[in-house]
């Protein structure tokens, strides 16, 4: 397969940054060029005169004309390997003892349920998420920063927000419809 | 008890004339199958065979050569608490031909709701009230396309189930009350309001003492059998036990055998169950509940039930943990145990506890097969 | 004879939610995110920021991206181990700037499917690009990118965009892009704007990335059953 450069399309509108607050950051198309973008969906790199900018957005459906996105630097985990996965939920908090008590699904594997100790220490910035009920992903496996892997075993909380409102009410419509089944039993008979 | 010598294969079918209720549990989770005559069975909660990652009384079935889809005619859920429920709508969706059975509050529009937000959440969390969600769309679609009622609800007095061919098989619902109804009413509606309000803490906690509990007395020609769920007692006569000493079912005739309710704890005990709703010295049977710290049997459980009964049986040791098989490569195997101490698997095995005797013969002491974990319960120690 | 001669290793690339709209990215600083409790304090302490300014947002963590442009949320991460952690926190920050505008909104899934030898990196192109219509049109036709839009399977206004793109630098990569495309607010479904994003996160992102991830092992799939390719003469 060939590869080559994406040259820039003709201009027709700029939106322009405040580049000389910028520059110093991150590299703009030199020129302010902008790109017509109808029914584009961006590649993962994309050269534009000498440089390549990494873009990972997704385009819209109509014409739109924008500057090219800011390079940026990827997340330092560039891979993760995953060899264990549990979810976990809190059944049980011991202060005192600076440990709490997990039941554990198998994610990865599907096996049974377990259940173990942990020690509070291991959690720093989750401590205030770590209640009954809880949930929390614990995850084992080979961690990749810089081209070097390391095993870690993770345990990061759920911030998982409260129900949306959309969410509520489209549960609430749905249970009122099933509540309607007429549930009063005549005598049935063996068949 | 008559234990046979030589133990009949665990896949024999029980004759057309032969009562059979089989126990299941694997030391978390709970189910019962009952054979009531001519190859009709009921179906009482549910639990997972991790072996098989499928509901343990659809696998015993099958090991039978029993089709569910015409067999099963009843599936109760007798309360949605997760040991109870997984694997429930498998159950319910290969019994094609069943009613469906649970509490009425359980079709209240709160539940409803909470419990369709959490089928839709990613987490594994919160299966029970997901199982039974399922279970109750379904028995909608099954009433819509049969044009007939699919859904019965459990209310203490109601006659839930009746036959009138040769054998006369009667089901009757001996909880929950109103009171435990209007609580169990009260208790989805603040949680509901609570999800509305966007309190973090939304999540619905298995609730004690249990509302929802569907304790059912099962009459098979002249026997009767208590199956007492996890109804718990708490010294008030409108609910728990005491609300059922007080029913018009209760005042009818007694049962000689009975699934022991709660797993055997102290807050699923009423002196006047055994007293006025059990024959003497009843057949009595078990499932271990283990969480966290809790092991259910525990020794002064046991040694009050032995007083009340010398043939009590339970599914599985309370207390056995069972170490998890090894997941994964032993260098991350290592740092899984570096980081959670005292791991254990909590389902074990599922121990198979099963009773049959005779239908015509309600004398007979019938026969007592125990499998996988299953044991007299004077043999834990 | 099969096309490939070994079945290629895929594996995740990137997992990005996006979406389009009207934002202030001054907002959108690290402490910002710590503060309303969807990142933890550390992370955002020790977050390498790259802009914060009125125009553009730009930081990243340890295991996640953030870009805000005037017009464009995103945010990322490469590993799937962190793929419920995203949907927590664009979940979390839609619903508490349920106010913010948004027209449209992407759950996209970059994977990365490495050849074991560079004629099935090839044979892969051809597959996908068959030559012969390119004839005495060209010569040595190459496939650079290929976008190739799908109806959505749901009653959601939107569609599926999928795209290939090989990676001309390895001779054995190939990026396959699954683009997850809502239109907010067109739909019967009445989901508009931040409210929107919220419920089909909350509804289906788990889903979304299972379903790219199957759309991908399904073309791969596909690909590897081809008895012969259609190459350039």
């Amino acid at each position: 397969m060939a590869s080559g450069s994406i040259g820039s399309l003709s201009l027709i509108q700029v939106r322009l940054l405040e580049i000389d607050q910028i520059l110093g950051r991150f590299n703009p198309v030199p020129s302010f060029e902008a790109k017509e973008l109808a029914h584009d969906c961006s590649s993962a790199n994309v050269d534009v005169g000498n440089q390549t900018l990494q873009r990972n957005t997704f385009m819209p459906d109509e014409p739109l004309f924008i500057l090219d996105p800011p390079h940026q630097d990827p997340p330092l985990i560039a891979k993760f390997d995953i060899e264990q996965e549990f979810e976990g939920s809190v059944i049980a908090i011991d202060p005192d003892g600076e440990m709490f008590m997990a039941r554990l699904v198998d994610v990865s594997g599907g096996g049974p349920d377990e259940e173990a100790e942990f020690s509070l220490r291991e959690i720093t910035d989750d401590r205030h998420l770590v209640v009954p009920g809880a949930i929390f992903s614990w995850i084992i496996g080979l961690q990749w920063r810089k081209r070097q892997a390391v095993r870690v075993s993770e345990i990061r909380f759920r911030r998982l927000p409260p129900f949306s409102r959309e969410a509520i009410a489209r549960a609430e419509a749905r249970a009122h419809e099933l509540a309607k089944q007429d549930a009063a039993p005549k005598l049935p008979s063996a068949r | 008890m008559n234990l046979p010598n030589r133990m009949p294969p665990q896949n024999s079918l029980p004759r057309d004339d032969e009562i059979e209720v089989s126990v299941f549990g694997p030391g978390y989770g709970e189910s019962l199958l009952i054979h009531v005559g001519k190859g009709c069975w009921i179906a009482v909660d549910s639990c997972i065979d991790h072996a098989s990652r499928r509901p343990r009384p659809l696998r015993y079935l099958e090991e039978l050569g029993v089709d569910p889809n015409k067999a099963i005619q009843i599936v109760v859920a007798s309360h949605w608490h997760d040991d109870h429920v997984r694997g429930m709508y498998e159950l319910f969706k290969a019994a094609s031909s069943a009613y469906f059975i649970c509490s009425s509050a359980l079709t209240g529009v709160e539940f409803l709701a909470l419990a369709d937000l959490y089928a839709s959440d990613s987490s594994h969390t919160m299966r029970g009230p997901q199982e039974l969600y399922r279970c109750l769309i379904e028995t909608a679609a099954r009433g819509e396309s049969s044009g007939r009622q699919i859904l019965r609800l459990a209310i203490v007095d109601r006659l839930l189930w009746a036959t009138d061919t040769t054998i006369n098989v009667r089901l009757t619902a001996m909880s929950p009350s109103d009171e435990m109804n209007r609580r169990s009413l009260v208790f989805m509606a603040q949680a509901f309001a609570a999800t509305k309000r966007g309190a973090k803490e939304d999540r619905l906690i298995e609730s004690s003492p249990n509302d929802v509990a569907v304790a059912l007395r099962l009459d098979v020609q002249d026997r009767a059998i208590l199956l007492g769920s996890d109804l718990e007692e708490e010294g008030n006569p409108l609910v728990g036990w005491s609300a059922v000493m007080d029913s018009a079912a209760a005042r009818e005739h007694r049962s000689t055998t009975f699934k022991v309710a709660h797993h055997g704890s102290r807050s699923g005990h009423h002196d006047g169950v055994w007293r006025e709703l059990l024959e003497h010295n009843p057949l009595s049977l078990l499932t271990p509940f283990r969480w966290g710290r809790h092991r259910i049997p525990t020794s002064d459980d046991r040694a009050r039930i032995l007083t009340l009964t010398r043939r009590a049986f339970i599914s599985a040791h309370p207390e056995r943990l069972v170490k998890p098989k090894r997941k994964t490569v032993r260098k991350a195997e290592d740092l899984i145990n570096r980081t959670a101490r005292n791991r254990r698997q909590v389902p074990g095995p599922v121990g198979h506890i099963r009773w049959r005797a005779p239908i015509f013969e309600p004398t007979s002491e019938g026969s007592l097969d125990l499998f996988g974990g299953a044991m007299a319960l004077a043999d834990v120690n | 004879m099969k096309v490939a001669s070994k079945k290629p290793e895929i594996r995740v690339e990137d997992l990005s939610i996006v979406t389009l709209g009207d934002f202030n990215p001054k907002i959108f600083h690290p402490m910002w995110f710590a503060k309303e409790d969807l990142l933890r304090e550390s992370e955002a302490d020790e977050a390498r920021i790259e802009v914060v300014h009125q125009d553009v947002a730009a930081f990243s963590t340890d295991w996640l991206t953030v870009q805000v442009l005037r017009d464009r949320f995103t945010a990322s991460v490469k590993a799937d181990a962190y793929s419920s952690h995203l949907s927590d926190l664009v979940r979390g920050t839609f619903q508490k700037l349920r106010h913010t505008p948004v027209r449209q909104m992407g759950m996209n899934v970059l994977r990365r499917v490495r050849f074991k030898t560079e004629e099935d990196w090839h044979a892969l192109g051809h597959f996908i690009l068959p030559k012969s219509p390119w004839d005495r049109v060209t010569s040595k036709p190459g496939l650079r990118s290929v976008h190739v839009q799908g109806q959505r399977s749901d009653d959601h206004a939107g569609y599926v965009l999928i795209i290939i793109e090989p990676d001309p630098k390895t001779k054995s990569d190939v990026l396959i892009r699954v683009n997850d495309h809502y239109e907010l607010g067109e739909s019967d479904q009445g989901l508009e704007g931040a409210d929107g994003v919220v419920a089909i996160i909350e509804r289906g992102h788990k889903e979304s990335v299972a379903r790219a991830s199957a759309t991908v092992d399904r073309l791969i799939m596909n690909f590897l059953n081809t008895k012969a390719p259609d190459k350039a003469k």
